[in-house]
């Protein structure tokens, strides 16, 4: 490896990492549906799921005492507060489209907009 | 030369160095517009020991990477491991059977995108199948940022090697 400016091999690699991108996307843009919950997984391993529709908000304490604010407002979710100093799940922003998530890694929590049966509501899986 | 040894040891610990002021460089960036994914400079450390010393030497500054996670938690530790040695893995490989047809380029943007998928691999084991949706956009985002790291080592790698 010596410095240059592209060589057929880069094509390559760049072509089958973008081909990948596509077929994982491709794979869940099939897979969407109306959104209708939101799943917070905990650290535990329990879940539980509420309505995207009714205005909310949750408190989790995650792993390691990293507290998290998860906010359900006008059909969409976020993380609004996390003590975690990556902020990773806090720059998601808003979600409102099923199968996508926020995660927090460090403190073992996920929050994910799930399609399905609205009805239910801090169901505990 | 008995030198040789000391001069591989030194140079390994000034580009470990020289991943660790990277890292901290790129956390006082702005985030990139997707959350979890980041430029990955500290790379072009590991790539110029791929080049310049040998395997075992990019895998020492991909250790010390890890090591100094721990200072953020277990979990960051695990995170920088994991994506560190698929990086190592891959870059190693296109190193040793096909480094003539590649520039830094291709090679970072192979890097960026083992170490992503190294990373979603751990986050699928701690969390489950919800990370899945992370997949598409850090395999899109590996080829801007392996991009520019290969591009930035382009630029610096003449500099870098009279300097070592």
């Amino acid at each position: 490896m010596r410095p240059a400016w592209l060589r057929r091999g880069d094509v390559v690699v760049i072509g089958v990492v973008l081909a990948a991108a596509l077929f994982a996307g491709i794979g869940i843009w099939f897979d969407r549906a109306p959104a209708a919950r939101v799943s917070i997984q905990y650290p535990d391993g329990s879940s539980a799921l509420f309505s995207i529709s009714e205005n909310r908000s949750v408190e989790i304490v995650g792993n390691g005492g990293i507290a998290l604010t998860v906010e359900i407002a006008d059909g969409r979710v976020r993380v609004k507060h996390s003590d975690c100093p990556d902020q990773v799940c806090v720059h998601s922003g808003w979600l409102s489209q099923s199968g996508q998530a926020a995660a927090c890694v460090p403190a073992g929590v996920c929050v994910q907009v799930v399609g399905g049966d609205s009805q239910v509501d801090g169901v505990t899986a | 030369m008995s030198n040789n040894r000391i001069y591989r040891l030194t140079v390994t610990a000034i580009l470990a160095a020289l991943a660790l002021a990277l890292s901290f460089l790129e956390g006082l960036l702005p985030p990139l517009p997707v959350p979890g994914a980041r430029l990955g400079l500290a790379n072009l450390a590991v790539m110029f020991a791929l080049a310049e010393l040998s395997i075992p030497c990019a895998a020492g500054i991909t250790a010390v990477k890890a090591i100094f996670a721990l200072l953020r938690g277990p979990i960051a530790c695990l995170m920088s491991a994991a994506g560190g040695v698929m990086a190592l893995l891959a870059m190693s490989l296109v190193y040793r059977v096909c480094r003539r047809q590649l520039s830094f380029i291709g090679v970072g943007v192979l890097g960026a995108a083992a170490h992503n998928i190294g990373q979603l691999v751990v986050s699928l084991m701690l969390l489950g199948s919800a990370m899945w949706y992370y997949a598409p956009l850090l395999l899109l985002m590996a080829v801007p940022t392996g991009v520019v790291t290969g591009l930035v080592l382009n630029v610096t790698y003449p500099h870098l090697r009279h300097f070592s």
